[in-house]
């Protein structure tokens, strides 16, 4: 029999590295259910501590809450997933046209996408300075997260520009054309034939700038002021006080929401037998 | 050169008008070109003017936060220059990236190519892949101190290895290492390797390899000519991502590399203490190596023609 | 009645260097079925491209049916066009992609569903209203798009080489199924191809092209029997030809001194081309064959190296002692491999050209020889 031994292998060698890749998740997830406060072993018992808190303490912050009660804990995930639709939003209609622009050949092409993927190539650590520099220079001080917002949209749009052109069909400009000839005005061109081609592009940008723009720290961190985003408020709060398993509550609630989103939107995608990435 | 292109839709309906207003008419003719603009503009207002404000501090001196023409020298260079410690600040960074940049690569291949080349379902591929996604919505803090978990004292290596009796002490050289640091930039990165190589895996097409075959070459050789060849791209792609993630990293090395001093680490200092100009000085350095290395890396593969053919 | 296609001197750069249409002016009769032939590179899909209003050029005027469309965009020409590719549309089944005009010109779902239904039958693919284009084979691609390209029957049908993508034995046949499909529409038809292909007999006018100009147009035997150039009489049809110099002339009689010896044959052109190098050629099928010697004006002895049999004919190759070669079209008869005959041919099959192209400066003997 001839068994493909490079398939057996490198599957077991991809669980493997899935795995590894999942361990600190699995533990996160475990550890959340402790009833003691450290984030080490042996666990001593399990309890829902870290996530309803202990009866009588609703709504207050800080250590001894559970994160469901939180006040400020929910304002952080408010405020991240804001800025990860806005980041979204705006970043998907601009890798569109960018994208479908970047098809023609014109003066200065390869110019402006090496600029447009600059986002990705520029240490975190100077866009988050010279944002800071930069607003200080115009005279911005009030820090939120729509101060962050232009630094997620340059940081996740290279990324759905990626994604998008490598997977342009060779022949779109033709199917283009062939419309227009058919009768097709230009909008009706985007509208019936550009957008449906690239759809599966669109929603993976859409996911991919809200998944980057959600775990955003090093460069949101030099623009941003208050309760923040989750990144920036976990970050504070760790600094102050010991790690308890509280933020590893926090953590599985958000893997839990995560896999089971991703699970759905690929599962839809991939319908069609269509690559979604 | 404009290749092909239609402007005739645009230009006729307005014709009358255009000859009143050349603006309009410019705009009604090159609309295909002009969309570039907003994103353009997006990206020369947040990403090229604060590069060009940080160049222009690096000049200032003092505890300035903006730029001071009055004030101009070349102090921080001759400063960042001269210290002995920042040729070996440069050689920790540069060897750590690379490192962790190179590792990642040889983790994230294999997976790469089973994924886009072993599993012909689509749909098991697009979960594979979304499953790699979802754990960067766990926050990047939380996931950073598991590592505590499991490499810690009472972590999950020390507990195992205590309760089998292999060690009576917990081994307390597993964190706070640069192996440490090595360990978690791989893990971290590992995504943004993965899916660019996966995503240039997929554009080849896998009679390519079969051809090869035919002609006599080895499954080995067959790889090493034509599939990785053909791969460089996503490849090269990302080293840089993971090179220039590790670069700009100011926070991992601080909590975990165990006193290893790095380049972002040195801004972030100096930032941290208020002394704009000096961090400006070392972004400056730091941008310089970022776009060396970048250069170097290009060498090997043409991304452009992955983009548009 | 004004013109279905009228095209005045257009031309059409790539960059600054690439001249792809120098001035092109043609017209098309309406209800014709107008072939462009020329080799790959010659700039006829640009001009068909220019027609359909996708690209844009940089001088001249396209006229259809009489409307200056200069100024037209493509989607209000109501013309159609099929692109080497065929184009059909991925992510939409067979029935969306012919309903697409008619969804354009927002037509009724009923009446959508009846003119679908004809346009499918029309090209033999009733029933394959709900499949996806990725299910056919490249036949059926090709007739779906044409299909497509024939609903609502628009005036001017552009098809960017059709044939390209078909086997030599049913090039002919596929010919013929455009040219029943165009009888039964009667619109104008214009088709573009690169190679001479069978069934090139079948189009009601003929235009050659080369590198960016118009070699010659008229009806396809004209341009068979008296091509105006070298290159012409290269692109349609098969003939031999061979370089040579013109000893004698007496109105179109003319006498050619060539290396094999002196060969007579008719100038159609004007004027003195005495001691003039020329371009001798005479088409495979005029030329006999037989085993003794021939009291024609025009032969010679040659020995029959190889035979290819193509259905209709039968292609022989002779060869002289000095390695010239000739090629014969002739039914199949006994003739036997490395023997050695007579071939010869009329005078009044001799054709006499002077002119390598109409593009000025190319020397004859390199396109005799196809350097």
């Amino acid at each position: 029999m001839n068994r493909d031994w490079t398939k057996i292998i490198l599957g077991i060698y991809t669980v493997f590295v899935i795995f590894i890749f999942y361990l600190p998740l699995i533990l996160i997830a475990i550890l959340s259910f402790k009833s003691d406060a450290s984030i080490t072993f042996p666990i001593l018992g399990f309890s829902l501590y870290w996530y309803i808190g202990p009866p009588g303490l609703i709504g207050t912050s800080g250590f001894t809450s559970g994160i469901f009660y939180d006040p400020q804990i929910a304002q952080a995930i408010t405020n991240s997933i804001t800025l990860g639709i806005a980041t979204a939003v705006i970043v998907v209609p601009l890798v569109i046209i960018s994208s479908l622009t970047l098809r023609y050949a014109f003066k200065g092409r390869d110019l402006i996408f090496y600029l447009l993927l600059a986002g990705f190539i520029m240490p975190a650590i100077i866009i988050g300075l010279g944002a800071n520099i930069f607003y200080k220079t115009v005279g911005i001080t009030e820090y939120s997260i729509w101060t962050v917002l232009p630094l997620t949209v340059v940081y996740t749009m290279p990324f759905g520009l990626i994604l998008t052109m490598a997977r342009f069909d060779p022949l779109m400009v033709e199917y283009e054309n062939v419309a227009r000839v058919l009768g097709a005005s230009g909008w009706k061109v985007f509208r019936k034939i550009t957008f449906p081609l690239i759809r599966t592009q669109v929603i993976s940008t859409f996911f991919f700038a809200f998944t980057l723009s959600l775990s955003e720290f090093l460069r949101s961190s030099f623009v941003i002021a208050g309760v923040g985003t989750i990144p920036t408020y976990v970050y504070n709060q760790m600094s102050v006080t010991a790690p308890t398993p509280k933020w590893f509550a926090l953590g599985t609630l958000s893997m839990a929401i995560s896999l089971t989103l991703l699970f759905v939107v690929a599962y839809i995608l991939t319908r069609g037998q269509r690559r979604i990435i | 050169m404009v290749g092909e292109s239609n402007n005739m839709s645009a230009g006729n309906r307005s014709e009358s008008k255009a000859q009143e207003y050349p603006l309009i008419s410019f705009i009604q003719r090159n609309i295909r070109y002009l969309l570039i603009l907003p994103p353009l503009i997006v990206v020369i207002l947040f990403l090229v003017t604060p590069s060009l404000m940080i160049l222009l501090l690096s000049f200032n001196k003092g505890s300035v936060t903006r730029f001071d023409p009055t004030n101009i020298s070349l102090d921080n260079f001759i400063a960042v220059f001269s210290r002995p410690s920042t040729y070996v600040i440069l050689r920790d960074t540069l060897g750590m990236s690379i490192l962790a940049a190179l590792v990642t690569l040889l983790v994230a291949y294999p997976v790469a190519y089973f994924i886009s080349f072993k599993i012909q379902n689509f749909q098991l591929q697009g979960i594979i892949t979304f499953m790699l996604v979802a754990p960067y919505w766990v926050d990047w803090s939380i996931r950073s101190i598991s590592w505590l978990s499991i490499l810690g004292e009472k972590g999950l290596v020390n507990y195992t290895l205590m309760s089998l009796g292999l060690v009576n002490q917990p081994l307390s050289e597993l964190l706070f290492t640069r192996w440490t640091l090595l360990i978690i930039w791989v893990q971290t990165n590992l995504l943004f390797m993965i899916f660019p190589i996966y995503l240039s895996l997929t554009l080849i097409d896998p009679d390519l390899v079969n051809v090869a075959r035919t002609l006599g070459a080895s499954p080995f050789k067959a790889f090493t000519k034509v599939t990785f060849r053909l791969s460089l791209p996503g490849v090269v792609i990302g080293i840089i991502f993971v090179f220039i993630s590790t670069l700009g990293d100011y926070v991992t090395p601080a909590l975990w590399a165990g006193g290893l001093q790095m380049l972002g680490l040195t801004v972030q200092n100096y930032a941290w203490h208020f002394n704009w100009p000096m961090a400006a000085a070392y972004s400056v350095l730091l941008l310089i190596v970022t776009l060396g290395v970048i250069w170097i890396v290009l060498r090997f593969a043409n991304i452009k023609q992955v983009f548009y053919r | 009645m004004p013109a279905a296609l009228a095209v005045k001197s257009l031309v059409k750069r790539y960059g600054r260097n690439v001249l792809a249409l120098n001035g092109v002016s043609f017209e098309v009769d309406k209800g014709d079925f107008f072939v462009i032939i020329g080799p790959s590179g010659c700039g006829k899909s640009t001009l068909l491209r220019c027609v359909a209003g996708i690209l844009n050029y940089d001088g001249g005027e396209i006229y259809i049916d009489g409307r200056n469309v200069s100024n037209v965009p493509a989607h209000k020409r109501n013309i159609s066009y099929m692109p080497e590719t065929y184009a059909l549309f991925p992510h939409m089944r067979i029935y969306d992609n012919v309903a697409f005009r008619l969804r354009m010109q927002n037509f009724d779902e009923s009446e959508i569903k009846k003119e679908v239904k004809r346009a499918l039958e029309l090209v033999g693919l009733a029933g394959f209203e709900e499949r996806w284009p990725s299910e056919l084979s490249g036949g059926q691609r090709q007739r779906v798009a044409l299909a497509r390209a024939v609903v609502a029957n628009p005036s001017l049908l552009l098809l960017d080489e059709p044939l390209s993508h078909v086997d030599y034995r049913l090039q002919r046949k596929l010919m013929e199924d455009f040219k029943n499909i165009h009888k039964n529409l009667g619109n104008t038809w214009v088709l573009t191809t690169h190679i001479q292909e069978q069934g090139l007999s079948l189009a009601d006018t003929l235009m050659v092209m080369n590198v960016g100009v118009i070699e010659q147009k008229g009806k396809p035997n004209e341009i068979y029997e008296s091509p105006r150039t070298v290159f012409a009489a290269r692109f349609v049809g098969d003939i031999n030809l061979y370089s040579g110099q013109v000893v004698e002339q007496k109105g179109e009689l003319c006498t050619v001194k060539t290396n094999m010896g002196e060969f007579k044959g008719i100038y159609k052109g004007t004027g003195e081309i005495i001691g003039k190098t020329v371009a001798y050629g005479i088409r495979p099928n005029h030329i006999l064959i037989s085993s003794v010697e021939e009291r024609r004006e025009n032969s010679f002895r040659a020995r029959l190296v190889s035979a290819y049999y193509f259905g209709e004919f039968i292609e022989y190759i002779f060869e002289r002692p000095d390695g010239v070669q000739v090629k014969v079209h002739a039914d199949p008869m006994p003739v036997k491999l490395g023997e050695e005959y007579a071939v010869s041919w009329d005078t009044i099959r001799g054709i006499i050209l002077d002119k390598p192209s109409v593009i000025e400066g190319l020397n004859i003997e390199d396109v005799i020889y196809g350097r």
